[in-house]
This record gives structure tokens, sequence and C-alpha cells, in this order.
């Protein structure tokens, strides 16, 4: 009776969380005639798969936002994850003078609210002449506190023991950064990397201050380009929208393990 | 990253600690002074710019009568005095307000609801935290076009849910008593999964043989909630209870999305950070939106310090 109960509330919840996920699926399967049919129906009488056919035709776009976007995440979790381990390893191993104070600054730096910074961004890009291009939301993130801040509390936990071998027998740091400490790092970069393509994926007010002309939009613009232009396309603004979740999907579904993992890490346990 | 900021800190002062120095390796120290700045070098140029002088940057604009186009004027503090006689900015600070006091407690108490239904050993217990994690990695457009269709007054699956029982069609984001509860509840709902695992990692760090022990001693399931699970889950709940409070007041896809960006109805959902980015975006008033960010700012720090004082007497940090 109990396992019964626990199922029933447990079920409720899950439809909470994915029945607006069901229901864009199944819009973006329907005709426009069907879409506007109340009461609603779940299952379409006639399934409408040219709905992601007409799509790329219709918003010829859609492929360059998508493409956009890759290249804009790829580019900053490749710049954060090399910056912020070089940092992560000098803070966790390394000893110069400042160095404590240097990795205090960098934690009091990350309670300051993005508000604060946007502003200032967009100021500097401008002077840059960025305004309109993909550099001006690759360069301001191409490292981060919160990058250096995890790397490092993961290499703390790394033994030294492989370190201090490797220096007697005289390997440089970089060497042994290289060949060390980055190839057992593997699950904290995997957690870094989740949540940057998440983050930068999904990001939605730099890209709508930033750019201006629809060929240089990230998806997630030129989705809600489109949401305000074809406002009552509801199928297809559907299917663009599942499409533009593939790539999390895929990476929620290989990753799950790291970003829980992360979250109780740098959230609560350090 | 304003989720992780105040545990980041205190958790940093542990590990370092932790790390202090070890060993004498002084034949070694030019060499790895050297080698440490060269390895932080790309990271404290990139800071110096995008963390320090943006900063430097965003106090200067916000003493300018500035529109980007012509030379700036300086104007001190009139942008911070002018504020509080702008009825629209004290309209979106009232309208934060109540979407804070709205969303912060529905958020705590559903999301440790659903760690605690999460919490049990259940066969397909994973299939079920994937799907509740799984709004929070949507993007909040794809979810802002799925909803703005789910609250849709005529062809809505809300209403026509709601018509099955008699109730006649509501414009959930057209009318001025809904929108911005439904507005709280769209971002309430994508944010629970990141609770829930905040709230899942801290109820599996209570200890099992204390509940075993509250059940011999008969303690019924509610009893065992209120004297251990809620005690020992504080340091969590108080966290949780911060981030979400600076996450909630900075909210700003969720408006711009559903009810657009001037806030609609008749500024009804019209919250801080979309007021800013009118101010500073479609009229390029900067001086008066970068004195904006700081004045929110200002007032996150204060919020923060008031939740510290008040709620850390009540936490109990004896496992923690």
């Amino acid at each position: 009776m109990r396992r019964v109960l626990g199922y029933g509330a447990l079920g409720l919840l899950a439809a909470v969380s994915l029945l607006p996920f069901l229901w864009m699926l199944s819009t973006s399967l329907k005709s426009l005639d069907e879409v506007f049919v109340y009461p609603p129906r779940w299952i379409p009488r006639e399934f409408r798969f040219d709905n992601y056919v007409t799509l790329w035709t219709d918003f010829p776009l859609f492929n360059t936002w998508i493409l956009n976007s890759f290249k804009i995440v790829i580019v900053i979790v490749g710049a954060q994850v090399f910056i912020c381990s070089l940092s992560a390893y000098a803070f966790a191993r390394l000893e110069f003078p400042g160095r404590d104070l240097l990795f205090y600054l960098y934690v009091g730096s990350m309670l300051v609210p993005d508000v604060v910074n946007i502003l200032p961004n967009y100021v500097i890009a401008r002077q840059l002449g960025w305004i309109d291009t993909h550099t001006a939301l690759i360069v301001p993130s191409m490292a981060s506190a919160f990058g250096i801040f995890m790397l490092r509390q993961f290499f703390l936990t790394i033994p030294r023991e492989l370190e201090d071998a490797a220096r007697v027998d005289g390997a440089s740091y970089w060497r042994i950064y290289r060949d060390i400490v980055l190839p057992l790092s593997g699950p904290a970069i995997a957690t870094l990397t989740v949540f940057l393509f998440i983050w930068n994926w999904n990001d939605f007010l730099s890209p709508l201050i930033m750019l201006n002309t629809p060929p240089k939009y990230t998806i997630q613009l030129g989705l809600a380009f489109v949401n305000d232009a074809r406002s009552t396309d509801w199928n297809r603004l559907m299917s663009g929208n599942l499409i533009s979740l593939t790539p999390l999907l895929v990476v929620y579904a290989l990753a799950q393990r790291h970003l829980v993992q992360g979250i109780t890490l740098t959230g609560l346990k350090g | 990253m304003s989720t992780t900021g105040i545990a980041s800190k205190r958790s940093a002062a542990a590990t370092a600690a932790a790390a202090a120095p070890i060993g004498p390796r002084r034949r070694w120290r030019r060499a790895e002074t050297l080698a440490g700045y060269l390895f932080i070098a790309p990271a404290l140029l990139h800071s110096l710019v995008f963390i320090v002088a943006v900063v430097f940057v965003s106090a200067l604009i916000s003493t300018w009568d500035w529109d980007l186009i012509s030379p700036p004027e300086f104007v001190g503090v009139e942008n911070y005095t002018r504020l509080f006689r702008d009825g629209i900015w004290l309209r979106a600070l009232q309208n934060t307000a109540i979407f804070v006091v709205l969303s912060v407690p529905l958020s705590i108490g559903l999301s440790l609801a659903v760690a605690l239904a999460a919490n049990t050993k259940l066969r397909g217990m994973t299939f079920f935290r994937t799907a509740y994690f799984f709004p929070y990695v949507a993007s909040m457009v794809s979810v802002a076009i799925v909803f703005r269709w789910l609250y849709n007054k005529d062809y809505g699956l809300i209403n026509g849910f709601l018509g099955i029982f008699g109730i006649d069609p509501i414009d959930w984001l057209g009318s001025c008593n809904t929108a911005l509860p439904a507005v709280a509840l769209v971002s309430v709902w994508k944010g629970l999964g990141f609770n829930m695992t905040l709230f899942l990692a801290g109820l599996q760090a209570i200890p099992a043989h204390l509940y075993e022990a509250a059940q011999l001693d008969g303690a019924g399931r509610w009893q065992q909630f209120r004297d251990i699970t809620w005690p020992l889950l504080s340091p969590t709940t108080f966290f949780v209870s911060i981030t979400s409070m600076l996450g909630f007041f900075q909210t700003f896809d969720s408006v711009f999305l559903l009810t657009g960006g001037a806030g609609g109805p008749e500024r009804c959902t019209l919250l801080y950070l979309n007021y800013l980015q009118q101010q500073g975006w479609q009229f390029f008033r900067m001086g008066y939106a970068a004195s904006m960010s700081w004045v929110l700012f200002a007032l996150l720090l204060v919020i923060t310090f008031v939740q510290f004082k008040v709620l850390n007497k009540r936490v109990n940090y004896e496992l923690g």
C-alpha cells in the first residue's frame, strides 16, 4: 500500500515535470488546423512529420542559428577548460606570493551578481567594435571564477605522490599539469563542460544585447525571434523547440551523473 | 555564479587550510613562483578586464548622463536620486518583491517535497530523478514558448483541463491578477530540479540510525520529519533560501519571453531586470541603467545579510 502511494506521488510529480515537453512533442506533430482543436487532443489524428521539414525551408536561418550556437559554446568550453585548469593547478599546487589573496578575490568575485557586469561588458564590446559579432559573446566568457574554483577543489583531491615523484625525476610543472593532473581530472572537466554547455547554449540575455542581425543569432535568440514573428505557428514553433532541445538532451543523457555531482560538490560540500 | 557563491566561500576557507604549505622545497622556490604566475597569467589577464575593469567602468558610467552617442555628461549621484522618484522603477521593485515572496517559499516547499519523495529506495528512481531535473536543463526560451501555449486563453491545455470542471477560461498571461503568479510558477517549475538535487544531497547526509532509533521509540512519520529531518536539513534549507532569493531577484528571461520586454499587461509583470534592460537597450540611458544595477547589488547584499542574521541562528550545523 505504501509502495503504491509512493509510486503515485512520484508519477504525479514526473508528469508535472514532463507533460509540458510531451505537449511540445504532440503539438509539433499536428497540422495547424488540429492545433486549434478545442478541447485539446493529446494524440494527433494525423501525424504531420513534415513540420520538421518545412521548418528548415520556412526559416532558412534555423541551420545558421544552430551552427552559431555550437560554435560559440564549443569555443567557450575549450577556452574555459584550458584557462581555468591552468590557474586551478597553480592555485591548488604551486606556491607563489599572493596566491591565497588572489584566490579569495576570485571566490569573492562570485558574489557580484551578473547584472553588474552586463552593461559595462556591452560598453566595452562596443568600444572594441564587437557588437553584432560572436566575439562579444565568447571573449567575456573565456574564463570564470566558477571554473577556477571548481577545478581547484577537484585538483586538491588528487593524491600528491605522483606529482612529487615526477618532480624528483625532473619533470617541469607544465609536464606535470599536462601528463598527470589533466588526465586524472576527467570527471571534473566533464562536470565543468556540461555546466558551461547548458548555460551558454541556453543563454538569452547576452545574445539579446550583443547581437542585432538575424544571421548572427544564436538558436535561443532565433527561436525567440520566430516566437515573436510567427506567434500562431504553434506546431512549427514546437518542432523548432524540440530540435533546439536535442543537444541538451544528449548532453544530459551522457552526463547526468556529473551534473548532480557538480551541484552537490560546488553547491554544498565544497 | 550567484548560485554557488556563498557555499564556495565557506568551503574555500576549509580547503585553503587543508592545503597549507608542505615540506621544505626551497630549491625550487623561484622556479615555482615563476611557474605559478605564468599558469595564472591568462586567467588573470582576462579577469583584470572582465571582473575588475568592468566594475569600475560600471561605477563610472552610473555617474554619467550618456546615450552612447553624444559625449557623456557627469551628473554625480543624480541617476541614483532620480531612481527613487521614478514611479515605474518603484513599480518594478514592488513587482520583483512580490515575485520573490511568491517564488522562494513555493520553490523551497515543492523541491523539498520532491526530494523527500525521491529519497526512497523504490525501483526506477533514476528515471524519476531524471524527469524532475530535466526542466532545469531545458532553455527558458523553449519552456516559455510551450507555456505561452499551455496558458493560452482559448486553446490552452490548462484552460482545457479546468473546463472539465466547468471553470470559465482564464486569460492567464493577459490579466493583471494572474500574470505575475503565472510567470512565477514557470520559474519555480523550471528551477525545481536544481533545488531538489541540493535537498537530496542534504537528506542523504542524515545518518540512517537516527531514524531507526526514532522508530524504536515509536515516533511516527511526521514526528520523524519534524524532529530529525527538518532540523538536520537546516543548513541545506538555509543555503537554498539564499541562492533562490538571489536567483529570483534577478529574473529576466521568463518575463521577457512570456509577457514581453515591457512586462505586460500594463507593467504588471515588469521585474527589476526587465526595467533595467528597457532603460539601457531601448532608451539607451546607460548611466541610469548602470545606477540601477548598483542599487540592486546593494539591495541583494543587505537582504542576504539580513537572511544570514535571522536564519543562521536557527541553523543546526552539528552534522556539517
